[in-house]
């Protein structure tokens, strides 16, 4: 640092402004730079290659416009919309940019706009203000130059973190004042906003696939067509030549079978017709903007709604196989609160009925009433009365605990405007504990570098603050060493049970057992626990150790060691206290959403950094895991042959039951299994669990373990991956992406998942707690996880099923519209002479055919969002990816194909020997033309009037109008007006009228619509009759019961409310209460089952057990500094 | 914090039928009833149509006579190019058994002509033929101008291989007796055809108005001489010009050459009896002679 200082002088022309731009265009570079962008695109850059092949005149068979209109319209609305998300990124810009800082210029203070700060400027930040630039701390009002910052938008962790500045500069400003390092682009910030990996979706790889076929069949037709031509010039062109006469230079019929190649490629080019990307592109932003609309998504809590941060993966959603969840801030809330303790033996917060049987929390059971308190927190609710007693009755243990949760801890008090208590913590668990016992009396006011203020039962007490011995990743313990107002010296210390433990005096044996019995009860129910323990220290003892720290705290060699050895010294014989008991709550709707999304097929698996004990208790609290399964298999091995051997033993077990039930349910048969009885499938080959701690997975995921945990994990219902690192989420996440080729959803909230998150086909985040980073990684962010069952199940489920009806019909579509052509080819002496008018072919799939087939890609909904959601197995279809692969797109290209045929030979028979009523021909070209255009609008109209099977306004609107605009624009560039101006351009005067005046016309349309669209009726009747999928049944039982609808969601909504009704925080506890109980108490009754592995489960999770194991873990070096939550 | 408090309410999606898609929509269903129903509906419908078509198509009467055979040596004569002006004729006798009654129509039917070829049917001027512009002749390749440079009127491929075979349908009253079947020249062609897209320049004099231009190539006569008979049946309104530069949509078609005068014996129609028509020949493909009544329609 000290360094960047001097360099900033002489590099300041180095160095960019504090402007932040994150758009990327201004007004004059904006066309240049978008056309550029446009046009690396293949699909543009196709079309515009097609557009200078219809410049050379020898070749074109279009006019040029037939292509320059719809690419001009295509590139116009790209370039808007670019347009508009650049306008709102100048204004996100310009708002940052125009922030104001305090800035020291000409040694005064002025504010100063954050886009002029320049680096060698001095600021001065107060309270809660955003940081301008990337800075140095030069001092602070805190004592010792501290400051706390939070860096939620940096790498989105909203703990404060600590930093001091040199003691040199501490002392020149009472304020906090900061030198700017970095500026603008170069700040940390800008600097670790990466271009985000594009994403793309299966469809979207499918689709590409297909235009390439497309691509080849298209010339394939021309090659065809071209050797018909040289065919034809030679054998019958002869006899035309008088006629015709060949141009100069193409005197051959084989040069003229060349061009009639390339002229046919261009006719025949709108079977991949321009609009294709963009209508896509256009239905998926109405998606997405579904998503950002639902209110049934939005979380009125946090003001939050859901939003689609990327809006062109929305079908994806549809197709998820699974989905990888992080635990802290997804399934649950992040949320600690203290629920039990134990203090010298006696547990406290427990409920017992009468009968002394404990019983649940339910929310007719009055809370301890704390309002006599002055200071209590809202949302904190006890309900065991007899702690209060105990204080009351002046238990000394009881005081001294809560005495210790007073103290101990890092927390830090302020005093907000209304004179409240604000406590910022460093860890929730921590401020739960410090909570807790504000409620029971002992409060923490303030604290100064040497002296800690509470207030005991209402008297304020000041201990002197002698040395705090804090937390780490391999202490797993804090303690503080105070100096009472008798002048007594403590020690307390809280940590974790297995290290405190260790460092007791032996007299604490019986209270130790029960405590730990006490613990594992607790951990049982999932609870998060902490021992407790003091030390009464001698005052000479301490002084002498006391002087060998600040020795230490001064050396130059071995420093932490030295600390380290000292921290041991003084935490040994300490008396036991007891134990605290944290919830870590559950989200909202969090077993319902597993359960819902396991009946959908979707496999979860929970990769989280917290420890193995607690991750399968919030597994059990999911419904995740559950007793009635067949088996948990556990990996915990610490070197790679024992990780091998286990996950060998899981696997036999697995077969070696499986064969029982059936042979060979080899996985890779489960593509095949396309039936939706699934339930029948999951009994018969059992529910079994997996449960793989980070240092076995990093062997597992070695490359010759790698297939045999996939196959293991994924036979398993269960995924649990607990202490993993946030590289080893994104590897778990690669693995299945890689080697099962499924869709694979990452749902996080914070900076760890962010890997995860990219890596993931699908990135949700969380917009919870933890801070921005993973939502700014996530490509869908909402704020609660039960909103993912919407998510999938409703709008990814509609999003994959609109898509794939609007690809099957715009291929369809597009194969009607361009075959004729070709059978075309046949009478017009390959001649490249197109079927239709020249306007026709260029407004028939930006204006004629568009609308309708956008309305239904953005509105079409098979069954409703209720049903959806009631029936997840609706969801199958999507992950076998039944409803567009490539077997239905040849169905569409048969049927496109079936249709072009229909259109042109029906007319050509009718045309054939047809004359007019009034003995004039009207078997001319032009008529032919106008025939067949109308024929194909009517019959693509009546088409999509029956693919479109949720009928709004909005569909009849844009259906009817399409056909409405197709005969007015018809007529009008038939009217004599226009051809008096254009005459070149517009030959067909006339031609509408006569036409259409004709009674036989319209019998050809009309056979010509009947014969193409009735097959097709009558195949669908069919096969909803005879073999109707499970929507089909939906729908048919959602018409049977229309009455009897609205009673059904009625029941759901009250079971809804009354929920809602019970309070803010019972209503997670009402679930989650019943689930631990019922979990708890189905252990209970139960006798164990049968499996051995979930018997040394049980066995490793006993707490003398871990006692005696010395060793201690090694992964807690992998993990974060999050692991303050035990 | 105010911040957030404002945007709370502003970030509540509203709660429009639309934005949560809760629109009243109809739901399309494939029931049995309805297929079904559709399903008869439409057969009644197409079964009566057809049976009504048929019917019609039964009461007209339809006579086709090929004469490339007959007319054989004329044929020949034109295969070589250099004849090209040299007329022929050929005389087909031929007996109709029927009397045509209403409406009858005479038609020329040619077979194998490609007039849908791409590039024929696009050498043709409409400015010029609305006659805006008697020289514009940009969009006529091959047929733009003659060797020195005048334009050509008509312009194009499409006027220049008109079909200018004359037709002359007599009626043997008895075997000595021949008289000609009267046809009318008019009411040939769509009247946006002859008011809107075919204009000439003027009337006065035509033969001034096309003054610095050439007749295409193969025809005999320039564009103001094509009825000597009807002066205002000539330039670019001429019926048979019209009805030819409307082109076809197949290589095989028919179009109009005249419609029968009712007067006099034909009141009625064609009577029954021996007939004979006399061709001027000039068209190298297959064609046919074709009489039709039309006098339902359908």
């Amino acid at each position: 640092m000290s360094n960047a200082l001097p360099q900033t002088n002489t590099m300041l022309f180095l160095f960019q402004d504090n402007r932040i731009h994150t758009s990327k265009y201004n007004i004059l570079t904006f066309l240049p730079i978008n056309l550029f962008e446009q046009f690396q695109r293949v699909a543009n850059a196709y079309f515009l290659c097609l557009l200078i092949l219809q410049l050379i005149p020898e070749i074109s068979s279009l006019t040029w416009f037939t292509t320059i209109v719809p690419l001009v319209l295509v590139i116009t609305m790209t370039a808007v919309k670019d347009a508009t998300d650049d306008f709102f990124r100048h204004k996100s810009d310009n708002q940052v940019n125009n922030r104001q800082s305090e800035v020291l210029i000409d040694s005064k203070l002025q504010n100063e706009k954050w886009m002029n700060v320049k680096v060698g400027d001095i600021i001065k930040l107060e309270n809660n203000q955003f940081v301008a630039a990337d800075l140095l701390l030069l001092s602070s009002s805190e004592p010792h130059g501290l400051c706390y910052v939070e860096t939620a938008e940096l790498d989105g962790e909203t703990n404060l973190k600590v930093r001091q500045a040199l003691s040199v500069t501490s002392e020149l400003g009472a304020d906090i004042s900061r030198l700017a390092r970095f500026d603008g682009p170069d700040t940390k910030l800008m600097q670790n906003s990466g271009k985000t990996k594009f994403k793309r979706t299966s469809i979207d790889r499918l689709m590409n696939t297909l235009v390439l076929w497309i691509f080849g069949f298209l010339i394939c037709l021309g090659i065809i067509l071209a050797i018909g031509n040289s065919i034809w010039e030679s054998q019958i062109g002869d006899q035309f030549r008088t006629f015709l006469f060949w141009n100069e230079g193409e005197k051959s019929s084989v040069f003229s079978g060349f061009l009639t190649f390339w002229s046919y490629i261009i006719i025949l080019n709108t079977v991949v017709p321009i609009s294709l990307y963009v209508s896509v592109e256009v239905i998926r932003l109405g998606h997405s903007y579904f998503i950002n609309w639902d209110r049934k998504m939005y979380y009125s809590r946090k003001a939050t709604p859901a939003e689609a941060r990327t809006t062109t993966l929305n079908e994806e959603l549809g197709q998820i196989e699974y989905i990888f969840s992080d635990k802290t801030g997804t399934l649950t809330q992040n949320i600690m609160t203290f629920k039990r303790c134990s203090i010298n033996g006696k547990i406290y917060g427990e409920v017992h009925d009468d009968l002394g049987q404990k019983m649940e929390v339910t929310q007719e059971k009055e809370p301890v009433n704390f309002s006599v308190k002055s200071q209590v927190g809202r949302e904190f609710q006890f309900f065991d009365h007899s702690l209060l007693e105990s204080i009351e009755l002046g238990d000394p243990k009881v005081h001294e605990f809560l005495r210790l949760l007073t103290l101990c801890h890092t927390v830090m008090s302020e005093e907000n405007s209304a004179g409240e208590l604000i406590y910022q913590v460093q860890s929730p668990d921590e401020g739960a504990l410090v909570t807790a016992a504000r409620n029971f009396g002992f409060i923490f006011k303030s604290r100064t570098p040497e002296t800690i203020t509470i207030e005991e039962l209402g008297t304020p007490v000041t201990y002197q603050l002698l040395a705090i011995l804090d937390f780490n990743n391999t202490r797993k313990r804090m303690s503080v060493i105070v100096r009472n107002p008798e002048g007594q010296i403590k020690l307390y210390s809280k940590g974790a049970d297995t290290i405190l433990f260790e460092k007791l005096h032996p007299s604490n044996e019986d209270l130790l057992s029960l405590t730990s019995d006490h613990l594992s009860e607790f951990a049982g129910e999932g609870l998060r626990t902490l021992a407790i323990a003091y030390r009464d220290l001698d005052d000479k003892y301490f002084k002498e150790w006391h002087k060998m720290l600040e020795d230490a705290n001064v050396a130059t060699e071995e420093r932490d060691e030295r600390i380290a050895g000292l921290y041991e010294e003084i935490e040994r014989d300490l008396m036991l206290l007891g134990a605290t008991a944290v919830e870590d709550k559950l989200q909202e709707g969090v077993i319902e959403t597993v359960t819902s999304l396991s009946l959908a097929n979707i496999k979860i698996w929970v990769l989280t950094g917290d420890k193995q004990e607690t991750a399968i208790n919030i597994g059990y609290a999911c419904n995740m895991l559950t007793d009635d399964m067949n088996d948990v298999f556990v990996i915990a091995g610490n070197t790679a042959i024992e990780v091998r051997e286990e996950l060998r033993k899981a696997k036999e077990n697995l077969f070696g039951q499986n064969s029982n039930f059936s042979n060979g349910h080899v996985v890779g048969e489960k593509k095949q299994q396309l039936e939706l009885d699934s339930v029948v499938e999951e009994t018969v080959t059992g529910d079994y669990a997996l449960i793989i701690n980070g240092h076995s997975l990093a062997h597992a995921l070695e490359s010759d373990v790698k297939n045999d945990l996939l196959e293991l994990a994924c036979m398993c219902k269960t995924v649990v991956c607990c202490r993993v690192t946030p590289l080893q989420k994104a590897q778990v996440v690669e693995l299945v992406k890689k080697y099962r080729n499924a869709v694979t959803l990452a749902i996080g909230d914070g900076a760890n998942d962010v890997s995860m998150i990219k890596s993931a086909h699908i990135g949700v985040g969380i917009s919870g707690q933890e801070g921005l980073q993973a939502v700014l990684a996530s490509d869908y962010s909402f704020a609660q996880f039960r909103y993912l069952q919407r998510l999938l199940l409703v709008h990814g489920r509609w999003s994959y099923f609109r898509m794939c009806k609007f690809l099957c019909y715009f291929f369809y579509k597009n194969f009607a519209f361009t075959l004729v052509h070709f059978w075309f080819g046949f009478f017009c002496g390959f001649s490249a002479q197109t079927v239709y008018d020249q306007w026709f072919i260029t407004l028939f799939n930006i204006v004629y055919t568009s609308l309708p087939v956008l309305a239904m890609g953005i509105f079409d909904q098979d069954v409703s969002d209720q049903n959806s959601m009631d029936c997840p197995q609706l969801y199958r279809p999507g992950q076998l990816n039944l409803l567009f692969n490539k077997r239905r797109f040849f169905i569409c290209v048969l049927h496109g194909i079936y249709t072009s045929f229909v259109l042109f030979f029906i007319p050509y028979g009718a045309f054939y020997n047809v004359a007019g009523e009034d003995g004039q021909h009207i078997s001319d070209y032009q008529s032919f033309a106008v025939t067949m255009a109308t024929s194909l609008v009517i019959v693509v109209s009546v088409q999509i009037a029956l693919d479109t099977s949720y009928w709004t306004f909005i569909n009849h609107v844009f259906i009817w109008g399409s056909i409405a605009i197709y005969f007015s624009i018809l007529f009008a560039m038939h009217s004599n007006g226009i051809f008096g101006i254009f005459p070149n351009q517009f030959p067909f005067v006339g031609n509408a009228r006569h036409s259409l005046t004709q009674k036989c016309i319209w019998l050809v349309i009309l056979l010509t619509t009947v014969a193409s669209v009735m097959p097709v009726v009558a195949f669908r009747f069919l096969k909803v009759d005879l073999y109707p999928t499970l929507s089909d049944q939906i729908r048919q039982w959602q018409k049977a019961q229309k009455k009897a609808k609205p009673l059904r969601s009625r029941r759901t909504r009250t079971r809804r409310s009354s929920s809602r009704r019970s309070g803010y925080a019972f209503a997670h506890q009402e679930g989650y209460g019943e689930l631990i109980t019922s979990g708890k108490n189905m252990r209970a009754k139960i006798p164990p089952p049968t499996s051995e592995l979930e018997k040394t489960h049980y066995n490793s999770t006993s707490w003398i057990e871990n006692l005696c194991k010395k060793t201690t873990d090694t992964v807690s070096s992998i993990s974060q500094d999050k692991t303050v939550k035990l | 914090m105010e911040e957030t408090s404002q945007h709370c309410l502003s970030r509540l999606p509203d709660n429009s039928a639309l934005k949560q898609q809760k629109l009243p929509a109809h739901r399309l269903c494939f029931t049995a009833t309805r297929v079904l129903s559709v399903f008869f509906t439409m057969a009644t419908f197409c079964l009566c149509m057809g049976s009504i078509l048929i019917v019609s198509a039964r009461s007209t009467q339809a006579i086709e006579i090929n004469y490339t055979r007959t007319c054989a040596n004329c044929a020949k004569l034109r295969e070589t190019a250099s004849n090209f002006d040299k007329e022929c004729t050929c005389s087909i006798p031929f007996y109709l058994s029927e009397k045509m009654m209403g409406n009858v129509y005479m038609y020329y039917k040619l077979q194998g002509f490609h007039q849908n070829l791409y590039r024929y049917i696009r050498s043709r001027s409409n400015r010029q033929l609305v006659g805006k512009d008697v020289k514009a002749v940009e969009d006529c390749s091959p047929f733009k101008t003659s060797n020195n440079k005048t334009p050509i009127v008509p312009c194009g491929a499409i006027a220049n291989s008109m079909f200018n075979d004359t037709i002359i349908l007599s009626y043997n009253i008895n075997s000595s007796v021949q008289i000609k079947v009267p046809m009318l020249k008019t009411g040939l062609t769509w009247w946006t055809d002859k008011y809107i897209k075919f204009q000439n320049p003027s009337f006065k004099n035509l033969a001034d108005e096309f003054r610095g231009t050439t007749k295409p190539p193969n025809w005999p006569n320039p564009i103001y001489e094509l009825d000597k008979k009807d002066p205002r049946n000539n330039g670019f309104l001429n019926e048979d010009f019209i009805v030819w530069m409307r082109p076809a949509a197949f290589p095989t078609f028919k179009k109009l050459y005249g419609r029968l005068n009712q007067t006099h014996h034909f009141i009625e129609g064609l009577p029954a009896g021996n007939y004979s028509f006399n061709i001027t020949y000039n068209i190298l493909l297959s064609v046919s002679f074709w009489i039709e009544n039309l006098a339902v329609g359908f």
